[in-house]
This record gives C-alpha cells, structure tokens and sequence, in this order.
C-alpha cells in the first residue's frame, strides 16, 4: 500500500499552492501504475469507434477511460482522478483534510468492505468520517455515475464539511494541448490537437457546490474548494473538480451526491 | 398494466382544420440546480428545454422582431436522393408562427399531421410516441416516409432521448437517406454569446457568460446510435433547410446545431432506428 504522511502531503500542497497558476503540464512520461491505482473494477464494451473501457482502483479512483480504441484519457502520466473531504472540529476552525488523487493520497484508510458491484466502503484514519462510492456504468452513453455519501462518524458534529470530486483528464492520449470548459454545473474537457474526445464531469443531485478548473501545477489534491482559474482555459493540462458543500453535520449524519463521467 | 392507460390518439389527415399543441406532453422535475423541464409538442418538436429554474435554452427568441430567431426552433429533417441526383427533404422545425411571407415553408413542409400518438403513462406525460406520414402528392414515384418517434425523460440525468424509426412505405427504393436533427440552442434565455465544442458524438453549446461574468450553462445534442455514420454541422438559421449535406463549423456567435445519421438506402417495407439525446449539463 502506498501512503504518504500527512506532513509530507501539506508540505506537497504548500509548494503546489505557490506554483506557477499558468497551465503547467505534468511530465509526459511513461504512464505509472501505482498500487493505488492498480484497476479493481473494469468494464468493456464495443469495438472500435464504440470501444469503452472504464476502470476503477480499489480507493474508488478512476484509472483508466479509453475510448475509442486506442485512445486513453485519464491513465497517462500521473493519474489524477479522486476525491478530497474536509471538515473542522470547531465553528471557523481549521480543516482536516483526507484526500486521494489515485496516484497520491493521505488520511485515508484502506478500505474495510468493497463488494463486486462495486461499492467501497472507506473511512478515515481518524475515523471522523467514512466514504461510501458506489459505481454505475452505463454502456449506451458511454458514462460512469459514481454516488458518494459521506457520514460523520466522529461522535460529534463536525462543521464546514466538504467534499470534492477533481479529475486531470488527459483526453486523447496525450497529457498536453487540453481545452477545459465550465458551466455551474459540468466541467469540460477537449484535445485542441486531435480534436476528437470531449470528456465531461457534471452533478446530478446537489443544491450546494460549484465547478472548478486547475492548470495541472497550481492543482491542490489535499484543499477542498480550490478557487477557479477561467473558462474556457488555454491550451494546457488541465483538472476539473466539482465542490460540494454540506456545512454543519451532526454525528451520525450523511449527505449523498452523484458525479456523471461521460464521453460526449 | 392496470394503472398504465394506453392511449392512441387517431387525428384527422385534414391539415387545415389542425392546429398543433406546442406543449403537448411536459416533464418537471428536481430543484435548485437540478430543476428540468422539458416539453414536447404533438409534432414531434421539443418545445421546452430549462434547467436550472429560470434558464430556458430553446424557447427564446424575439418572435416578430427578429425573423431570424424565432422561438423553440428544433426539429427533424429526411432526406433522400431523389431521380435528378439531389438532396431533398421534408421537415419540421417546430413552426408555431407564421412562415415569413418571404419565404413560405421554411419552418416545415411535407409532414402530414400526427396520425397516431401514444402515451402509456397518460395524457401529458412522457413516454410519448408520435407517427407521422409524409404528404401524399399523388404520383407514384414519391416516396412515401413514415417516421415514428419516442420520447422518453430521465429526470435524474436531465436528459431527454429521441428514439427515431423511419419507415419507407411504398413502393419505391430510396437512396442515400439521411436523418437529421436540429437544435437552435440559446442557452441562458439568449441567443447571443454562445460558445460551440463538438465531441465524438456530441454538440455542446454554451453561453459564454452573463454580464456579471459568471459561466453559463452548457447543453447538448448526442447522436446515440453507432450502427450509421453520423455528421455534426452548426450553422447559421438560414441554412436550416440545407442540413441534408453542409457541414460548416462555427465555434462562437450565433447559430444552430444538428446532427445527421446517414442511414444509406433503404428497400421498400425496410426501416431505420437511430437515438438521440437532448441534455442539460
């Protein structure tokens, strides 16, 4: 299992947050295979033009949408599809925050009941809160919904709890020449070069949460709510992230929301 | 099922003492950012598309002042390759007002009315099912298009699916037929500053931003079928009736998106189904 300790993910942060606010590309190499991201859930359809593949990490990350075949989005690079949830202790209090990218991650446990459908079962390592996803793929349109339900299981109430769901979408295989859109509800993402995929994130469910666009080397994985850069974006590599807010959670609590990943 | 009523509607053929229901069958759903209302009229034409509460991005326009921008212009189009060699076609665009006395039939032509409907869940609602015949002119190399179309709402996705089986009744092969959709998109309750991007099988179109700068909403029309070729065009509204073959590109201003099944020939007694989906992002 990989994990990072906490101190070392703020200090990644803190440099993450000082960095250039400009589209900054991750490294073009080989594409990793972390354990964190090694695929616990698959599904394939179609052929060629129609060929969709779909795979999720045992975190719950997505590590692989490819489509058509032959061409990959996301497992190029650093893979960088996940969620980070935050809350405070006391009203105005600073966050905690548990996070995982697919190829980083902290303040997660691994996952103490996963079942075939699939729906994983995580809590913290603190055991404040616990993450249920559960995952819907829709072959005809060529998506993936995930449900998300977060609990507060810290004894107490828990205040500013957030959670956010971010993906670097790398459409066309290749990390670079990426234009991102947004609207309130969807981020979008299209290859300037190829021209071909236009990949989308967007919320089903929520009355609460905004929509967010990251050059790659301003992304900060372990912040809930990272501020917006402009849309549409240059040309660049670029992340996509949709911010729930859910407030104050008394213990015992949960909120649900959906996030639908689509090939459009 | 005891609680689902099967309705079939059967209309008169006579045209002139016809007029059609823009709002036929509605759908209402969600809150908030979620909130979705659809419409679709008896002609087959979607006629409502909002979401979130207050946005509507088909029915806008200003009727009567600006010719080329009239409210909820979306709509279908066959086409075949006729005995000369050309692309012609039939369709409808959703003609709720008068065509301009400059140019008659350029909303819609060739369609009879409806001459069957259905909708399993009651009056109003969806899933509704529209058959409509071709005009019969009289002469027996005519074709002789029937096209039936399903609509069905998923609330959830914010979604609306256009099911479309075409049926070539006659006696006559057709060539080349094709089967388009066209959507005027003004997102945002406007028809300007509109941002187009197109997908594999998508065209999405946004509105560039309110005056206060924040983004707009983003919808769009998919081709869900992969059995065909698909071709994917936008355009200005004048070329509405020319979507049998362009396929201009545009990425910002004003204009209309549709999307072209190429369905080949067809025998007679043969029929083609293809899918769309309308979607509110």
């Amino acid at each position: 299992m990989r994990r990072i300790d906490q101190i070392s993910v703020f200090l990644i942060a803190s440099a993450l947050a000082t960095s250039v606010a400009v589209a900054q590309e991750q490294p073009a190499g080989p594409t990793v295979d972390p354990l964190t991201a090694a695929s616990y859930k698959c599904w394939t359809s179609g052929s060629g033009a129609t060929y969709f593949q779909v795979c999720t990490s045992r975190h719950g990350n997505i590590v692989r949408w490819s489509s058509p075949a032959g061409v990959e989005n996301i497992r190029l690079g650093d893979i960088g599809e996940g969620y980070v949830a935050c809350a405070a202790l006391v009203p105005g209090g600073a966050a905690i925050t548990y996070y995982d990218a697919g190829s980083v991650e902290a303040g997660w446990a691994e996952p103490y009941k996963t079942t075939a459908a699939p729906v994983i079962y995580r809590k913290t390592l603190d055991n404040k809160l616990e993450l249920v996803q559960s995952f819907a793929r829709d072959r005809a349109n060529r998506d993936l919904t995930i449900a998300m339900t977060l609990y507060n299981r810290s004894g107490k109430t828990l205040y500013d709890v957030r959670l956010d769901r971010y993906a670097d979408f790398d459409v066309d295989n290749n990390v670079k020449f990426d234009i991102f859109h947004k609207s309130p509800r969807a981020v979008f993402g299209k290859d300037q070069a190829a021209s071909r995929n236009l990949l989308s994130m967007t919320e089903l469910t929520a009355a609460t949460y905004t929509t967010a666009i990251h050059s790659w080397g301003s992304w900060q994985k372990s912040v809930c709510n990272q501020p917006t850069a402009g849309s549409p974006t240059e040309q660049g590599d670029w992340v996509g992230r949709i911010s729930y807010s859910f407030g104050t959670m008394a213990n015992g609590t949960s909120k649900t929301v959906k996030v639908l990943y689509r090939i459009q | 099922v005891r609680n689902k009523i099967i309705l079939s509607v059967f209309l008169s053929a006579g045209a002139s003492a016809w007029a059609e229901t823009e709002f036929f069958a509605c759908s209402e759903s969600g809150q908030g950012p979620a909130y979705f209302k659809v419409c679709v009229s008896d002609t087959g034409n979607v006629t409502r598309f909002e979401s979130p509460l207050g946005q509507e991005h088909v029915r806008v326009g200003n009727i009567g002042l600006d010719q080329d921008d009239r409210g909820a212009l979306e709509g279908y189009m066959v086409c075949r390759l006729d005995e000369s060699g050309t692309l012609g076609g039939i369709y409808d665009y959703g003609n709720y007002y008068p065509d301009p006395a400059d140019r008659p039939g350029v909303w819609s032509r060739g369609w009879d009315p409806p001459h069957r409907i259905e909708q399993p869940n009651g009056p109003g609602k969806f899933p509704l099912i529209i058959y409509r015949r071709q005009v019969d002119l009289g002469f027996p190399t005519q074709p002789r298009f029937e096209l039936k179309q399903a609509f069905a709402v998923a609330t959830l996705e914010r979604e609306l699916t256009i099911t479309a089986t075409l049926f070539v009744r006659g006696t006559q092969r057709q060539q080349d037929v094709r089967l388009v959709r066209l959507v005027d998109f003004d997102v945002d309750n406007t028809a300007e500053l509109e941002l187009f991007l197109g997908g594999a099988r998508s065209v999405v179109e946004f509105d560039s931003g309110p005056p206060n700068g924040e983004d707009g909403n983003s919808v769009s029309l998919t081709a869900l079928s992969s059995s065909f070729p698909v071709q994917f065009t936008n355009y200005d509204f004048d070329r509405a009736q020319d979507l049998c073959w362009f396929t201009g590109w545009k990425h910002s201003g004003r204009g209309a998106g549709g999307i072209r099944y190429l369905l080949g020939d067809i025998a007679p007694g043969g029929q083609r189904t293809v899918k769309f989906v309308y979607r509110a992002h």
